[in-house]
């Protein structure tokens, strides 16, 4: 089983995996210490102010947002198209049933590689923007400390202690992207149930797509996931059927794994 | 490494990762939390903030609340509830403020005559031919921070308006009726603050003699006593006033010592004198439109000693330029002098958005409201300069002073500074509606909608 995973891991890794890791992140951290720098620009700001941002400014708008979404959406691609490859450009899904493992190590080992996948990916965005929290408001600090200011009346004020921050949680939780990583906010509450919901999405998303690559009948799975993150979308909005959403994927995700079951018992080409 | 153990490890350590994140930043929320309301001090939560916006002269105000996670409730959505406060003025350090809340009260020795209807309702109609007036202040010092009251005497010489209903059907009263509304609709005060001696002029609009008054109340008085002062009425002048839908006076310009100003449009000035007995000893009527030319009054201000200092200014051209001139106006024994004319020429409308340790980024873009399109073609595409103004109970949180630029439809203000403590985000745009949110570095969230209420064109 971990054999088969192993195997599965770094072909996506060779395949382009590493490129939609690690570049989209890189650029994206590289945008926010630029802002932090530079001051946020764009809508409603005419002159670009510089210094004092809180770090929830220079994330939602960084290109940090996109660059994960588009990161996320390559690296589901990489893996299904890996998948698809099997029956257009090998020997097909043959290739697995001769090797010397059961059936059921065998399909645990390749939905444990999507599963892998993507939540290395989301973790490397969360552990990478908690961390990039100290040296961006300390760029911004950096900043600020050169600033002079006016007062009304001619006075001139200087002095002023810049490494007064919002701190982490707050940025969290009050950055559109941020608290929709972590902490779900609505009307100032944090939902737990929609991290809960957005873990098993994550979960039902990675086996989606392997199945949806390696059984060629089922390239319609790809529709059901744009379904889910409608759905997930909905449940975040109408708290009350969070649970029915949950409920349903949960249906889903055992619907999805018996049909590769089955598919790997009886395979057609 | 062992491959299996290196597997189990890759697989389990993004969900360590994302959970120990998430667990770890809501552990440090009470920290947090702890922090904020050190430093936020006195400005405990949930306590409504007041935003005042001056425009041209034209006064905006906005309630919010505030809670400890930052989120905003709003807590006068209709226009009733709605409080007014007025800073009118500095006293020992301290700034006295107006809330514009009146009822009416019927006096002890009001003249009551009942009348009783009798039938299938029976109703018993109660007429007050005299009321008080409630004037709340609040005097924003170290002697006293409760509220004030005066409350002076309206008399209703013409016609009885102020009336009590009570309609019973067998022993079941089912209504009460007090016809106040009319009354108050037409009910304005406009209040001026000269050394230790808070002036009211009250105004009835056209309903009659009497109903009209400037009243004298001492500061020290008003806050020694703190629900109540002696009010002396200083004069009754009689003119022909209107209260216009918004509940301004037209005409009435500034209050001084027994000295009233008053214009019309936006040239002609007249002043009436007034002893200490509030009898008229001198009525002058000005046409300022040959000494001021095309001119504009903009506002008057009281200074004690010397008198009433009219502004008025022309715009130039589109840049930050304007002109204006300073008209003097005196009383010298007890005749008012002729005015004194001073022109100032290419004052430079600075820009400074700073508040002590507050320095607010202003920088804000949206469409142009039809209402303001005409005031900007009047005067050739001026800069608006305008004071924002955001306080809190006790503390002046922000004030600044704004400078817009405009272009095409949408206008844009902007001032110098982001701030160390508030940032500032522009949420969505609406026609006629500025939404403003600040965020303040400890944990207090400010987001109201800034509504163009009035015509800017005074």
């Amino acid at each position: 089983m971990w054999l088969i995973c192993e195997h599965m891991v770094k072909r996506i890794w060779k395949k382009g995996g590493k490129w939609f890791l690690f570049l989209p992140l890189a650029f994206g951290l590289l945008h926010i210490l630029w802002l932090a720098y530079a001051g946020v620009g764009g809508n409603g700001y005419i002159q670009t102010t510089k210094g004092f941002l809180p770090y929830e400014y220079m994330v939602d708008d960084s290109f940090a947002p996109w660059l994960f979404m588009i990161g996320f959406g390559g690296l589901l691609f990489v893996i299904f198209w890996h998948y698809k490859q099997y029956h257009t450009k090998s020997n097909g899904i043959i290739t697995f049933l001769t090797l010397p493992i059961s059936t059921k190590q065998l399909v645990t080992g390749i939905l444990l590689s999507g599963v892998i996948w993507v939540f290395l990916y989301y973790a490397l965005w969360v552990l990478a923007l908690v961390v990039w929290y100290f040296p961006a408001t300390e760029v911004a600090a950096h900043v600020a400390m050169k600033q002079q200011f006016l007062a009304e009346g001619n006075q001139i004020i200087t002095g002023i202690d810049p490494h007064i921050h919002n701190g982490l949680y707050l940025a969290f939780r009050r950055s559109i992207f941020l608290s929709n990583m972590l902490f779900f906010v609505k009307d100032g509450v944090i939902v737990w149930q929609e991290f809960l919901l957005q873990m098993i999405l994550l979960f039902m998303i990675a086996i989606t797509v392997v199945v949806a690559g390696i059984v060629p009948q089922k390239s319609w799975l790809f529709l059901l996931l744009c379904t889910l993150c409608i759905l997930e979308k909905v449940a975040y909005i109408n708290n009350s059927i969070w649970m029915l959403s949950l409920l349903w994927t949960m249906v889903m995700i055992k619907q999805i794994i018996q049909e590769i079951y089955a598919y790997m018992k009886y395979p057609t080409v | 490494m062992h491959r299996e153990t290196k597997m189990k490890l890759l697989f389990g350590m993004p969900f360590v990762v994302i959970f120990g994140c998430y667990f770890g930043l809501l552990a440090k929320a009470n920290d947090n939390t702890l922090y904020l309301q050190d430093i936020a001090g006195d400005r405990a939560f949930l306590k409504p903030f007041t935003v005042q916006m001056e425009l041209y002269g034209n006064t905006f105000h906005e309630n919010i609340l505030i809670d400890a996670d930052g989120v905003t409730k709003e807590p006068f959505e209709t226009e009733e509830e709605e409080v007014r406060m007025d800073a009118v003025g500095t006293w020992k350090d301290s700034t006295v403020y107006v809330y514009d809340d009146m009822f009416l009260v019927p006096t002890e020795d009001a003249i009551v005559t009942e009348e009783v209807y009798e039938g299938e309702y029976q109703t018993k109609l109660t007429k007050y031919d005299k009321a008080q007036v409630n004037i709340d202040f609040w005097v924003e010092s170290k002697i006293s921070k409760d509220m004030m009251r005066i409350r002076p005497d309206v008399v209703f010489a013409k016609e009885n308006l102020f009336e009590e209903r009570e309609t019973k059907i067998g022993n079941t009263k089912t209504e009460l009726g007090i016809n106040m509304t009319y009354f108050l609709d037409k009910v304005s005060t406009k209040t001026v603050l000269i050394g230790d001696d808070l002036y009211t002029m009250f105004m009835t609009g056209n309903i009659g003699k009497g109903t009209t008054g400037v009243y004298r109340t001492n500061m020290q008085d008003l806050c020694n006593t703190k629900t109540s002062a002696s009010l002396a009425l200083v004069s009754t002048p009689f003119l022909e006033f209107a209260v216009d839908d918004k509940k301004c006076m037209l005409g009435l310009e500034a209050v001084g010592e027994n000295l009233v100003l008053f214009r019309k449009d936006d040239t002609v000035v007249w002043m009436e004198l007034y002893d200490t007995a509030g009898r008229l000893l001198q009525s002058q009527h000005w046409d300022t439109e040959n000494s001021i030319d095309d001119f504009k009054i903009e506002k008057t201000v009281w200074k004690e000693g010397i008198g009433f200092q009219i502004h008025t200014f022309k715009q130039e051209d589109a840049s930050a330029y304007e002109n204006t001139k300073e008209i003097l106006v005196w009383v010298e024994e007890n005749t008012i002098q002729e005015p004194k004319i001073k022109q100032h020429e290419h004052t430079v409308i600075e820009k400074k958005a700073v508040y002590k340790n507050y320095c607010l980024a202003i920088s804000t873009e949206c469409d142009v409201p039809e209402v303001w399109k005409p005031f900007y073609i009047q005067y050739n595409n001026p800069p608006l300069a305008y004071i924002l103004t955001v306080y809190d109970e006790n503390d002046i949180v922000y004030q600044g002073k704004l400078v817009t630029d405009w272009k095409d439809d949408y206008y844009k203000c902007h001032g110098n500074f982001y701030t160390l403590d508030f940032g500032r985000k522009i949420t969505e745009q609406k026609e006629n509606k500025i939404p403003i949110e600040l965020i303040s570095n400890q944990g207090v969230r400010l987001v109201w909608t800034l509504e163009i209420l009035g015509d800017l064109q005074r």
